[in-house]
């Protein structure tokens, strides 16, 4: 038990050691989260945006500033940037209803439906679980159960006399680490390429990056798509309908 | 396969009858001729006989029957005809040739005899209109096809010119003859588009009189008559239709079988002739178009209640019950009645009441033209159910119609009705003490509905510390950390198992080849002993028992002593091995006698310590240490 302890106090230690250093706060006075909630709550959502915009721009980041700056965009009309907010606040707070909601809503009344067809219901299963959590929790879990599983290692080694104990708790801990292996390769795999959410309009998506090139589709603001490759002014995007082409950079941003 | 069977044995038992409704008739009389065939099964054709010599012949039609009778089946089919006597004399009627399925079948010819007729037309005993007796017109003698339009015709005529939407126009065809003409009904029926059109029975328009036109005597007879009522403003151009009639003409016309229904009526007289020639006509009769001019109805004076009734109308309006309780039912009813168009008008429709259900009404309509008017009446049944008690009033309702005779609109109001609603029956007094406490009555669950979608509300409180991004992953150090516990855990893991193997094994080892050993040592110390070589011999015999309890017992040789033999044995091997133990204590003291004490052994001395380490061992190797 003992040494138990003292594993969970290296995991961490370890992750401590991890996180260390975070964005360095410069602050040239920007208004308030609170100034920027009053003008929202004034039905000034321009104002408002702008504001939180503002607060982002100074370094400030939170879940509940990228919430309320897509609530601002979502009332200003503009889906795109709303989404773009949103699922920014998702990243750091997957769980999170309220923000759930939202999307949903906004989901809901973008033009492009972008359902993956023919996906297979354990790819469906496993992607609505890894949306319920962050990378780096998975990461962290992943780590942390690696952790448990050496801890017990070592138990064995050093006192060989214990060893049913710890060896009942590797057997407890394999299938456990191995599940939360295959989330985190899952989730690993959704969020290493980066992904853009389309603000204009209209977009027509090229087989190039070149406005010479062949029309591939036509997506509609609010979609969202996956980087596979850049070029100077342009994406290679893949849509979840995994159609692919090239758009201009401006028409979209990163989330 | 039984119907099979049975339909051929129907075949074969075909049967063709031909019957005569009278052997003998006088000329100008009826005769019904029928074949009759039965049990044939697959199609009739009509059956092909020559022309019948004085005779005029009518087909009346082809019937068949056909029965099923304990699984048999059975058919009748009878060929109609109407035969009227044209001459004197035995006349042959046939033969026939009947067509069935393919087949030709023959029936014999039927013999019947045409006397004279020797009586007049009044002779006949005059069936239906035994009224004053009629004077017939003057004989005359026409060539069939000169039945002029002068000796009948039809009139028809309208009661007005001019009528209002929904007011009846009667239309009344009038038949006027000379002759002795039987009416066979419209050849062509009216145009009637745009009215709504009730017949007469045509037993109470029938109306048989006789007139005198142009110096000629005529019978006139109203044939139908029917009511037009409007249903579009306009001038309207009737056709009438055309009328069929069949027409005898011989020297005396009989005037009666005109407006005789049934024309096969046994007439035959026993003295009964005419010395005249008769022949039978058919004649359609044309009509002339009639212009009928229909107004709308005045705008004036028009009340809020006119939904269009024509005619003159009753109202009346009843309650069964004047007293109910509530919950039970009542019926509200409203009877219109009056001359018009019953079928059409519209029965004012009951408010909507306060404390009431009002459950779909009911109507009826009853319509009598006896008396050649369309008269009649409308009974509209409401059920109305109290919801509460008190006293209610059913309000009057207001009917109003046109009435064309005075052009003028008259409204009608029912009377009101008053109803006592009484308390229902109370409910059973409850078993509770305290009144009141009647307990929970659960409410009635529903999902909440939801109103609008809409997105959720910004968020007033930033959250004191949110797990930041760090995106982990994308960093190298965690992944050689992960790596790192993983390497480790895995030697780790690798060196714990070979320790744990090399422990285990070594004492196994031991174990297994510890008799082998000691063995192969005792050899050693006798070739040892044949040699004389006396302090290799004991050296060797002391290695092979240490040694051999050593290994047996999972301890290191040096620490094999007499004193500490048997210290790491389990507690059930002691018993079996204490023999063995005593043996090799002494053994081991004669050994070290034997090695360290500076007293010559002899070489049967040497020999009885080589039997006895061998027996220690045998014996120690039956005792079971695991």
């Amino acid at each position: 038990m003992k040494i138990a302890s003292s594993a969970f106090g290296l995991l961490a230690m370890t992750l401590c050691l991890l996180f260390v250093g975070g964005p360095a706060v410069v602050a040239e006075q920007p208004p308030s989260f609170a100034e920027a909630n009053a003008k929202y709550e004034a039905g000034d959502f321009k104002a408002a945006a702008g504001s939180y915009e503002a607060i982002l721009g100074s370094g400030k980041a939170s879940p509940e500033l990228y919430y309320n700056l897509g609530n601002a965009y979502f009332r200003l009309g503009q889906k795109g940037k709303a989404l773009l907010a949103y699922e920014r606040a998702l990243r750091i707070l997957p769980r999170d209803k309220d923000i759930q909601w939202n999307v949903t809503i906004l989901k809901s009344v973008l033009t492009d439906r972008l359902e993956a067809p023919g996906e297979n219901l354990l790819v469906f299963w496993l992607r609505q679980v890894v949306a319920l959590f962050t990378v780096d929790e998975l990461a962290a879990a992943t780590t942390a159960l690696l952790l448990l599983f050496f801890g017990m290692v070592l138990l064995t080694f050093l006192l060989p006399a214990l060893r049913l104990l710890p060896q009942f708790i590797q057997a407890l801990t394999i299938p456990v680490l191995v599940a939360v292996a295959i989330l985190f390769v899952f989730k690993w795999w959704d969020v290493k390429d980066p992904k853009v959410v389309i603000l204009e309009r209209e977009v027509l998506a090229r087989y190039g990056p070149s406005q010479r090139e062949t029309k591939s589709f036509l997506a509609h603001e609010g979609a969202e798509a996956k980087i596979l490759d850049e070029a100077k002014e342009w994406f290679y995007v893949v849509l979840p309908n995994r159609s692919t082409g090239w758009i201009p950079k401006k028409t979209c941003e990163v989330i | 396969m039984v119907a099979a069977f049975s339909a051929t044995s129907a075949f074969a038992e075909v049967a063709i009858e031909t019957s005569v409704s009278h052997s003998r008739v006088a000329v100008g009389d009826r005769l019904a001729l029928d074949i009759i065939i039965t049990g044939a099964s697959g199609k009739i054709a009509k059956p092909v006989f020559p022309p019948i010599e004085g005779f005029s012949s009518y087909s009346q039609g082809h019937s068949q029957e056909i029965s099923i009778v304990n699984g048999r089946m059975s058919s009748r089919s009878i060929f109609s005809y109407v035969l009227i006597a044209n001459s004197e004399g035995r006349k042959t009627i046939g033969p026939f040739e009947i067509n069935i399925d393919g087949r030709t079948f023959k029936a014999a010819p039927i013999q019947v005899e045409v006397v004279h007729n020797g009586s007049s037309a009044q002779s006949y005993p005059s069936q239906a209109y035994s009224q004053a007796p009629v004077v017939a017109p003057p004989p005359r003698a026409l060539p069939g096809a000169g039945v002029s339009n002068r000796d009948i015709f039809v009139k028809t005529w309208l009661d007005k010119d001019e009528v209002y939407v929904n007011e009846p126009a009667m239309l009344t065809y009038t038949i006027y003859t000379r002759l002795s003409a039987t009416y066979k009904g419209f050849e062509k029926e009216p145009v009637t588009t745009g009215f709504w059109v009730e017949d007469f029975p045509p037993e109470k328009t029938v109306k048989r009189t006789e007139q005198i036109l142009d110096g000629s005597r005529y019978v006139v007879a109203d044939i139908r008559k029917m009511a037009l009522f409007p249903t579009q403003v306009g001038v309207f151009t009737l056709e009438p239709g055309t009328i069929a009639a069949t027409v005898e003409v011989r020297e005396q016309d009989n005037f009666d079988s005109f407006f005789s229904y049934n024309i096969f009526g046994r007439r035959s007289g026993p003295a009964y002739s005419s010395p005249v020639m008769t022949q039978v006509f058919s004649k359609v009769l044309p009509t002339d178009p009639l212009r009928l001019t229909v107004k709308a109805l005045p705008e004036a004076g028009k009340p809020a209640s006119f939904t269009g009734a024509v005619g003159g109308y009753q109202i009346q309006s009843s309650v069964d019950k004047t007293e109910v309780e509530e919950g039970s039912p009542v019926t509200y009813r409203v009877r219109i009645g009056g001359q018009g168009n019953i079928n059409t008008i519209q029965t004012p429709s009951l408010p909507k009441m306060e404390g009431f259900k009002i459950y779909d009404s009911s109507s009826s309509v009853n319509i009598s033209k006896n008396r050649l008017v369309v008269e009649g009446e409308k009974v509209t049944e409401t059920v109305l159910v109290p919801k509460k008690a008190g006293t209610y009033t059913i309000p009057a309702l207001e009917f109003a119609s046109f009435d064309p005779r005075s052009g003028n609109y008259k409204t009608l109001k029912t009377s009101p009705h008053t109803l006592v609603v009484k308390p229902g029956p109370e409910p059973e007094p409850e078993a509770s003490v305290t009144p009141g406490a009647a307990g929970i009555e659960p409410a009635e669950k529903a999902d909440i509905a939801v109103m609008g979608k809409d997105i959720r509300y910004i968020k007033s409180v930033e959250a004191e510390k949110a797990w930041p991004v760090r995106d982990l992953y994308k960093k190298p150090l965690y992944w050689a950390f992960n790596a790192g516990i993983i390497l480790l855990s895995f030697w780790l893991m690798f060196f714990t198992a070979k320790r744990e193997s090399v422990l285990s094994d070594l004492k196994g080892l031991r174990f297994r080849h510890s008799h082998k050993v000691a063995r192969r040592r005792l050899k050693t110390a006798a070739r040892f002993l044949k040699k004389d070589k006396k302090d290799e011999f004991y050296a060797e015999i002391s290695k092979a028992l240490s040694g051999y309890f050593a290994d047996k017992l999972g301890q290191p040789a040096y620490s094999v002593t007499p004193e500490t033999i048997g210290q790491g044995l389990p507690p059930q091997a002691m018993e079996t091995a204490s023999p063995a133990l005593t043996d090799a204590k002494a053994l081991f003291q004669e050994i070290d006698l034997g090695r360290f004490a500076r007293v010559e052994k002899s070489r049967e001395e040497m020999k009885k310590i080589y039997e006895m380490a061998d027996k220690v061992i045998t014996q120690f190797e039956k005792v079971k240490l695991k």
